[in-house]
């Protein structure tokens, strides 16, 4: 065939594949040539790895490669479609610079912290890593030692991990990306509904009348939802859709009402909502009597900074001051029912989540000073707009909620969840639903999105962060401990009862030297952290050995002292999990290239280069009081690790993961329809590495709620995917509701279940008053939330707020999307989007080059006044993923002192020509 | 060879001035089209990869145009594909 009759062939091809793809009928005769076009290609199914949406994807190989992506028209949640960045699921596995062997620092032959990067084999590699953390745990012991997994991380991954930190190392301090999205969120389900993950599902949207978005750029972070609420919008002609942001964005474009606040301002408006569905009688009396109770906790809880300046670059220490004692401002006060100028120490700064019952007439009593007035005064983002105009729309957002012929969702990301109060606004957003009764139902409900591809189904699911265990159990509470211990055949008191340090805390430990071997996967912290500059000049100059794992040269892998290459998606058997509880498993499609090889491969082999007698004899480790454990230490557990067959000598490979059990599961298996296994032909051991460990995981889900299905149904042809629990085969939509949850009995209606801090004490809107626990089993808490501002205020040398995000075209920091050129090239460096206005008193104008300075440091950009964001006077808005445009230097590491999840949106910022 | 299969979606009333227009593009066929839900199926061929995504901006810009959006992409055989491994 000549070129161009093949291209030809090809294309009619493609047509016919394209419009069965969409629904479209076409002729036999077409049909026959899209098989032709394709023949000698095995298409299999797969899963977008960009975002938390989950979309389905079809993916062709041919010739142990990846040739073509199409859209899975059989999967629920895209149905055929997917944003720009699904197509290139194939093609990222392709860049010029991937990684394809370890990298190590050397001189003269070996390793050194100043050395240059130089090829190494695994031997070597992991030679020194084994040196190295041996010495983190003679030196520092269990904590010395710190991981940094990734909501991108499989299912399987971050059982691995979490499984060698905490069983094997005994340190609890691993903590993933996942903290810098959806800790708020995390800390928010723990508190309200004592079980994490969402009741609600995306079928929601095509039977909801409203969907509201508090701080969630949808059409840019999570375009195929977005075109689903479109479609809805467009065929269901009474839909509304709101948007409540900082500044108007795309997601405008379509909504029936945009509400620009000031930062922060989420809180007072959502309990001036609160407030007016009192005042107008449309609490859902019978639904919160029988399912709800009211509670609140402390005001003064710090934010999630350091307490002390020690490490603080000069300019900041006027803001870290904050730490310890905050002045309420005029709205704060009113808010908090004080005087305005209080000097408020603070007093919970380590006991922020703590909190206890109160009355209704006590929540009526705290929500009663937000009124229309005051709110509006407080939360008027756009200095340009009318306050009458902000009012009526403050009043028919109410409108909207009250309105009993409306099924509403509400949804939220980033905007919520980095917030210095992040917990407390995603409580407020239940708060609201639950009032009104609409929550847990079809069609109506508060909607936690996740940012991250496995977020869900990894980071909080299988329990990868510094206070978890699986399936929702915690490391301080000694029955979950003893649970875990069962199910993964630890001697008693193996597992550390001190909760580890979380993300932010592991890079404090760097720079202050606590921790010594840090081992990052799947994510660019040194890129997407706020307040970088510090850690950057932590890795480099401390005594400490980081490793890090990444298919390409990140500036992450570029601060290491070691780079492991690894496999992606499609070169290794995997899991996900997206925010709608549905778990995806694939198969690998190609194998990986170089000496590339999986993160699974890499920890087992680490494993195997340490006995029980390094790791589980007597350990100090500060702080530890737990029943069981002498003070400040993890006991020796090697005596009652004989009685259950172990020796000193049994390696960590062999006593958490080539288990009798585990080495059952044999390769090759039928499931694999003749697929590769780039994990098992490396390890060479013959078990099937991801099956067995899926397995084993699903032990926990099971026991816990949590069901997943068996590994082997998830790649049954009928099957996109299951939402658990996955309970006598079936998958549940709505959690905690009677006829769709099997966890909840005939006649109860709903069920909040979930087991977490469900015992409270009584007090008042102050402070405990009855610190006897009442039970409160079954309920869900409806919490009051007063009004916080942020820590770091605009002044008159800092006189603009900063707020980051991420944009369409680019995931995050870009690390893998900035290797597809044409992604690349429609948004090549991060602009500063800023309102014309203020451009131009400050000399500036579109396209100029222009400093932007915070407390922390500058960065050049390029100004934008026009575009897709439409910025109020007074903000600006960069987008994180250009290693070019710095922007997390600049933004401060202020936290939510209950989840410890960064506030990325609120930094104070000054501008200048450069 | 860079194809990929671009779903077009025509607003109502201008169906046909769509399917009409479309092929003046560069690289733009039309192969299938469906009158009752006003869309219709191209295949676009791009040198690179990169023109490919500038193309489908292009029919997205192009008036009565509700949507276009990429449903399937095929790569194999783009040249920047060979990489050398560090
Ligand atoms: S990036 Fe998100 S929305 Fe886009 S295709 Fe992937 S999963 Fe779907």
């Amino acid at each position: 065939m000549t070129s161009l009759t093949r291209r030809a062939f090809m294309k009619s091809g493609i047509a016919a594949a394209t419009a069965a793809t969409v629904g479209i009928t076409v002729s036999q005769e077409a049909l026959a040539q899209a098989k032709a076009a394709e023949a000698g290609w095995s298409w299999d199914k797969g899963v977008c790895r960009f975002c938390g949406t989950g979309c389905g994807i079809q993916i062709a190989t041919k010739g142990g490669q990846i040739v073509a992506v199409k859209g899975d028209p059989d999967a629920p949640v895209n149905r055929g479609l997917n944003c720009i960045k699904g197509y290139f699921n194939g093609r990222i596995l392709y860049g010029q610079d991937r990684l394809t062997r370890p990298l190590m620092r050397m001189k003269d032959g070996a390793f050194d912290k100043r050395g240059d990067f130089v090829p190494v084999s695994w031997d070597r590699a992991m030679d020194e890593m084994e040196r190295q953390a041996k010495r983190a745990l003679a030196q520092k012991g269990p904590t010395g030692i710190a991981m940094i997994p990734s909501g991108q991380s499989l299912i399987q991954e971050g059982y691995t991990a979490s499984k060698l930190m905490k069983a094997g190392f005994r340190s609890n301090n691993i903590d993933p990306n996942a903290r810098l999205c959806m800790a708020s969120a995390v800390a928010a389900f723990y508190q309200t509904f004592g079980v994490d993950e969402p009741a609600n599902n995306y079928d929601d949207i095509e039977l909801a009348d409203a969907m509201i978005l508090w701080g969630a750029n949808m059409a840019e972070a999570h375009p195929v939802l977005w075109s689903r609420i479109t479609d809805r919008r467009l065929t269901a002609r009474t839909t509304k859709i709101v948007n409540i942001t900082t500044f108007a964005n795309l997601s405008s474009d379509i909504a029936d009402l945009e509400i620009v606040m000031k930062p922060n301002a989420d809180l007072a408006i959502q309990n001036y909502v609160a407030r007016e569905i009192i005042a107008r009688n449309a609490v859902n009396r019978e639904f919160v009597d029988r399912h709800c109770v009211f509670a609140t906790g402390p005001a003064d809880i710090g934010y999630g900074m350091r307490p002390t300046d020690k490490f603080a670059f000069p300019a900041e220490k006027d803001v870290q001051g904050q730490e310890l004692v905050h002045v309420l401002d005029k709205h704060e006060a009113v808010g908090q029912r004080k005087e305005p100028g209080t000097r408020v120490e603070q007093k919970n700064r380590t006991s922020a989540g703590k909190h206890w019952l109160i009355s209704f007439d006590d929540f009526k009593k705290a929500v009663e000073p937000y009124t229309l007035d005051f709110v509006a005064e407080l939360a008027k983002g756009d200095p340009d707009e009318p306050l009458d105009k902000f009012k009526a729309k403050l009043v028919e957002l109410v409108d909207i909620y009250v309105d009993p012929k409306r099924n509403v969702m509400s949804f939220w990301t980033m905007g919520f969840n980095q917030h210095i109060r992040g917990v407390w606004v995603n409580e407020q957003c239940y708060a609201t639903h639950l009032l009104l009764g609409k929550h847990a139902r079809p069609g109506n409900g508060a909607f936690s999105l996740t940012g991250q591809p496995s977020a869900c189904g990894t980071a909080r699911e299988v329990g990868t962060f510094s206070h978890r265990l699986p399936a929702d159990m915690l490391v301080d509470n000694a029955a979950h401990r003893k649970t875990t211990e069962e199910m993964w055949k630890l001697p008693p008191n193996t597992l550390n009862p001190k909760i580890g340090s979380d993300i932010m805390a592991i890079l404090r430990d760097l720079e202050d030297g606590g921790v010594k071997f840090l081992w990052i996967q799947t994510t660019n912290p040194f890129q997407s952290t706020p307040n970088a500059n510090h850690w950057l000049k932590a890795a480099r100059e401390m005594d400490s050995f980081i490793v890090v794992a990444e298919a390409y040269p990140t500036v992450t892998a570029k601060v290491a002292d070691l780079i492991l290459p690894a496999a992606m998606i499609f070169e290794k058997w995997g899991g996900y999990g997206n925010a709608e509880r549905r778990t995806q498993l694939w198969r690998q499609q190609v194998d990986p290239p170089g000496e590339a090889r999986s993160d699974v491969w890499m920890m087992l082999e680490f494993a195997k280069r340490f006995r029980l007698k390094d790791v589980w004899g007597e350990k100090a480790v500060a702080g530890v009081k737990a029943d069981g454990y002498p003070d400040g230490k993890l006991p020796d557990v090697l005596a009652e690790a004989q009685k259950l067959g172990y020796t000193p000598e049994t390696t960590l490979y062999e006593a958490l993961f080539a288990t009798a059990d585990n080495r059952k599961v044999a390769w090759p298996d039928p499931v694999a329809k003749g697929h590769g296994n780039s994990t098992v032909k490396a390890l060479k051991e013959g078990w099937f590495v991801e099956k067995a460990l899926f397995e084993e995981y699903r032990r926990f889900t099971v026991a816990k709620q949590h069901d997943l299905a068996a590994f082997d149904v998830y790649y049954r042809d009928d099957v996109r995917g299951l939402r658990w629990p996955v309970v006598d085969g079936k998958e549940t939509k709505w959690r905690f509701v009677e006829g769709h949850d099997p966890f909840v009995k005939k006649g109860e209606g709903f069920n909040f279940y979930g087991p977490l801090l469900k015992a409270l004490p009584t007090g008042n809107l102050d402070d405990v008053t009855d610190p006897k626990p009442t039970s409160l089993a079954g309920k869900a808490k409806i919490f009051f939330r007063p009004y916080a501002a942020p820590v770091e205020q605009t002044d008159a040398n800092f006189d603009l707020w900063l707020c980051t995000g991420r944009i369409l075209e680019h995931w995050h920091t870009g690390s893998m999307t900035r290797r597809v050129p044409e992604l690349h090239r429609t948004a090549p460096t991060a602009v500063m989007y800023m309102h014309a206005d203020d451009a131009a008193k400050r000399g500036l104008k579109r396209n100029d080059v222009a400093w932007i300075e915070s407390r922390r440091g500058k960065v050049k950009v390029v100004v934008e006044t026009k575009g897709r964001n439409r910025m109020p006077k007074g903000s600006v808005f960069v987008a994180f993923f250009d290693e070019a445009v710095f922007i997390n230097k600049l933004v401060i590491d202020a936290s939510d002192p209950i989840s410890r999840e960064p506030d990325y949106k609120k930094s104070a910022v000054k501008v200048y020509k450069a | 060879m860079n194809l990929s299969g671009i779903l077009v979606t025509a607003a109502s009333g201008r169906f046909d001035e769509i399917v009409a227009g479309l092929p003046v593009l560069p690289g733009v066929e039309v192969h299938h089209t469906d009158a009752a839900t006003s869309r219709v199926v191209v295949v676009q061929e791009a040198p690179t990869i990169e023109d490919e995504v500038d193309g489908l901006r292009r029919i997205q810009a192009l008036p009565g145009v509700v949507a276009a959006e990429m449903v399937y992409h095929y790569f194999a055989d783009d040249p920047s594909l060979a990489g050398t491994p560090l």
